[in-house]
Formats: C-alpha cells, sequence, structure tokens
C-alpha cells in the first residue's frame, strides 16, 4: 500500500481514519502531506504541564486533557458539544493543518501552554524552541474533498482505546469528570463514514405560477415557483433537512437573481425538508440555470443544477393598441387621411394649373 | 427693429403676392405636418418612451411626410424647373405618392 493509491481511494470518493502516533510511518505522513496535514518529527509528543490528567498522564505530562468547550470547533454537524460528558484525553503526535486549504478543518487542538517536543530527551528543552506549539498543534482535523469524501487526521491512537474511553479526567485545579472520548470518537467516526451529516437531493420541481407541470421554456418575466427537497441522513434513516439558509441562483454567466429559499413547515409526516421560492425571472432571455449550492461545515456538499430556456416574447405575444400610444396612432393616422386631402386637392382643387404644367414642354 | 418688421411685412406681401396657388398648398400641408410632428414630441417629454416603437412610428410618419412635401415643393417650383430639366410636376407628383405609400406601409408595420 502506498500513498498514492490511498489518495485515489478517496478521489473515487472513499472515507479514511488516519490515527498516527509518535512512532508514525513514512507511507502515512507521506499520504497525509497530500492532504496538506503535516505531522511532526518521529519520536515527537505533544506535552503539556498544565493541563495534563493526573491520572494518565502523571510522569510525563503527555496526557493531555483538553476542554471541548474552547478548544473544539463548533460544528455541530460533526461532533456536537452539547453532547460530552467532559474533556478529552489525547496522548500522541502533533499535527499542522495549511490554514489555505479550505476543505481541511481541525476539529480539536491543544491547549495554549502545549508544546511538540522528542519523547526521550526532554531536558534539552531549553536551548531550542519546539516546532509547533499552543494553539498550532492539531490533534484532530477532518476534511472532506469535493467529491464528499471524507478523511479524518488524528495525532492518537490512544483515544481511541478503552482505557481512555473509561477513564475519569482530573486536570489540576478541575473537578474530576467523565473522559468525553467515546462519545467524540463516535460521532467522529460516524461522520467519517457518511453516517451522518449526508445530504440528498430529492426531488427537484419548477413550474409556472399558477401551474403544475414543468414548461417546456419559459418567457421572460414568467411568475414561477422553484421548489427543491432535501433529506438528510442520520441514525441509520433519511429525516427531513431543516436550515434557513438555503439559495438559489439563477445564472447565465453571471447570477441574475439570487434569492434565500423558504422552507416549508415541518409536520410529523414530513418526509424531506422542502425550501421553495416564488420570482420573477429576469428581462433577459437565454439558457439559464437554477442552482443550488450548498456547502456547509460538516454537511456533504449539495450543488444541484437544473437548466431551463428564457425565451423573449414572440411578435404576437406584445401588448397592442395600448393607450398611452393611442397619440401616435391618431398621428400616423392623420398623416394618411392628410396626404389623401391633400392630394385631392392638388389635384382637383382647381388650383392655378399653368403652374403645374409650366414645365411641360 | 423697425427695418425688421418693415422687411418681414414686404417678404409676406410678396409671398401672398407671388407665390402660385399649388405651392401655397403644399405649405399649408407642410404646417399642418409640421404641428402635428411638434405635438407628439412634447407628448413623448411628458408621458416618456414607452410604447418607444409608436413614438418612432408616428413621429417618423411626420417627418417623411414633411420631407417629401419639400421634395415635391423643390420639384414642381417653376423657379427650380432649370434644375430638374427631366422632372415633370405630374412625375414629380406621382414620385410623392409612390414614396408615402412606401412610408406609410412601414409606418403602419412598426406601429405595433
Amino acid at each position: 500500500m502506498d500513498a498514492k493509491s490511498v489518495v485515489k481511494f478517496v478521489a473515487e470518493g472513499g472515507n479514511i481514519l488516519i490515527a498516527g502516533s509518535s512512532e508514525l510511518g513514512n507511507t502515512v505522513r507521506e499520504l497525509s502531506r497530500e492532504f496538506d496535514v503535516e505531522y511532526d518529527t518521529k519520536n515527537t509528543a505533544v506535552f503539556d504541564h498544565f493541563n495534563y490528567d493526573q491520572a494518565l498522564g502523571k510522569e510525563k505530562h503527555d496526557t493531555i486533557a483538553v476542554s471541548p468547550a474552547s478548544h473544539m470547533s463548533k460544528i455541530d454537524a460533526i461532533v456536537p458539544l452539547d453532547q460530552l460528558p467532559g474533556p478529552i484525553l489525547f496522548r500522541g503526535i502533533a499535527h499542522s493543518v495549511n490554514p489555505r486549504n479550505s476543505l481541511l478543518t481541525p476539529i480539536l487542538w491543544a491547549p495554549q501552554e502545549a508544546y511538540s517536543w522528542e519523547t526521550a530527551n526532554q531536558e534539552d528543552t531549553a536551548n531550542q524552541n519546539p516546532s509547533i506549539t499552543g494553539k498550532d498543534i492539531a490533534l484532530v482535523s477532518v476534511m472532506q474533498a469535493r467529491n464528499n469524501g471524507r478523511i479524518a487526521f488524528l495525532g492518537s491512537t490512544e483515544m481511541l482505546s478503552d482505557v481512555f474511553f473509561a477513564a475519569s479526567v482530573k486536570k489540576h485545579g478541575d473537578q474530576e469528570a467523565k473522559s468525553g472520548n467515546r462519545k467524540f470518537i463516535e460521532e467522529l467516526t460516524k461522520w467519517t463514514f457518511q453516517e451522518k451529516g449526508v445530504l440528498d437531493v430529492v426531488a427537484v420541481e419548477h413550474h409556472k405560477v399558477g401551474e403544475e407541470e414543468i414548461p417546456a421554456h419559459y418567457r421572460i418575466k414568467d411568475n414561477m415557483t422553484y421548489t427543491i427537497s432535501l433529506a438528510e441522513y442520520h441514525d441509520g434513516e433519511w429525516h427531513p433537512f431543516a436550515a434557513n439558509d438555503v439559495q438559489l441562483e439563477l445564472i447565465m454567466l453571471d447570477p441574475y437573481i439570487r434569492k434565500t429559499l423558504d422552507q416549508v413547515p415541518l409536520d410529523a409526516e414530513s418526509t424531506v425538508g422542502t425550501f421553495t421560492t416564488t420570482l420573477q425571472l429576469p428581462d433577459q432571455y437565454g439558457v439559464f440555470k437554477f442552482t443550488v449550492n450548498y456547502k456547509r461545515h460538516g454537511l456533504s456538499y449539495v450543488e444541484s443544477v437544473t437548466t431551463v430556456g428564457i425565451h423573449p416574447f414572440r411578435h404576437d405575444q406584445y401588448p397592442r393598441f395600448i393607450s398611452q400610444a393611442k397619440p401616435y396612432y391618431t398621428s400616423a393616422a392623420s398623416m394618411g387621411v392628410g396626404l389623401l386631402i391633400f392630394s385631392f386637392v392638388y389635384l382637383w382643387g382647381g388650383l392655378d394649373s399653368s403652374v403645374k404644367t409650366t414645365k411641360k414642354a | 427693429m423697425e427695418e425688421i418688421k418693415s422687411a418681414s411685412s414686404s417678404l409676406l406681401a410678396s409671398y401672398f403676392k407671388d407665390t402660385p396657388k399649388s405651392l401655397k398648398l403644399i405649405d399649408s400641408y407642410m404646417v399642418y405636418v409640421l404641428l402635428t410632428g411638434l405635438i407628439q414630441f412634447v407628448y413623448v417629454v411628458i408621458a416618456g418612451t414607452f410604447p418607444n416603437n409608436a413614438f418612432l412610428a408616428g413621429f417618423i410618419s411626420t417627418i417623411s411626410a414633411f420631407v417629401l412635401a419639400a421634395n415635391l415643393r423643390m420639384q414642381t417650383n417653376p423657379k427650380n424647373a432649370s434644375q430638374f430639366p427631366t422632372t415633370s410636376p405630374e412625375r414629380a407628383f406621382a414620385d410623392f405618392l409612390a414614396c408615402n405609400l412606401v412610408v406609410h406601409f412601414a409606418v403602419a408595420n412598426f406601429l405595433g
């Protein structure tokens, strides 16, 4: 197995969870680097002399207790904060993420006082600076690729152990609490392996106001209704999706209309979340795309594109005999009548015929 | 001021005395056309350009009627006879009618 084949697996939509430790090998480093995640050098670990767990990290201060309220990202779709019973225990290697990679998000990071240092000779710290410290140390990060493939990076295999799941955490100066590892890992693995936070477009409908069927094409300035139904997968089945920030865009090179869709109120019988809006098409004909481009942290990306043609008025669809234009109609008619009268008088009005025939020669 | 007054009065007098009746008829027709055009122009300033095609059709019909009448006047004026050696007044009037026919056809199409 090499890094390339794993990258190919993700490119085909696969999900992976990578858990490292201080003895992390080169293949996994190389693989992580493909996703902009850089583990610290071999035989290093995260230490914290303030936030260590007093039972598990007593000797080396290498088991740190991370408070989820302040050091975990607030993405409820991945790990909901209010379901964690206590701090999260971590013993392992640090990694850093490229902040410019918008697909990659640290989920858990180290306290301010933590640093990454060699596991063997801890006495050397006076001369050198650690390579990363404090909040720059990511402990757990996740990435969702554009094809919705999900990858989780953990710096610690022991986070997943029964010992850490069952441990109770006692940090210096804090109350003893149950470790939050079990719930944290449960939610994280569910998310990583597409068991939650997955959105699906169930149906897209659009029609003119007052009609029911999808028309072959629209006409400029038509009033129309657009409806999209979304479902969210969690706990083993599909549920209706609820949100207030789903937007519709009407695009022909540029967005002509961007509008937030209203959610139809959910009731006990709803199986999908329905989002709808009624709008007037622009005074512009061409091939347009109705696009819902919904990308939120922790949720799989939704990109629904429906292509529609918007036609101009046909020559016989314009309004006729507009009252505002009556002076113009009258004028054109009076020009015609005036010409008739003029011609009549000119020819038979008994005018000076000598003038009319002067040039007859 | 005096000079302007006397000049304009003598201009008017000679116009009424020396201009043939047919040319006077053409002149009055042109005044009528001009006024119709002016009214439409005032109307479009007040009421706005919608519907633009109808305005253009109505306004262009007056302009073209005016221009064609001016042409007829030039070609039938005995004083200009030397410049139009091949155009008889009858021929000029026939041209005038034919052109008006084309114009009114276009205007009716464009009026909407």
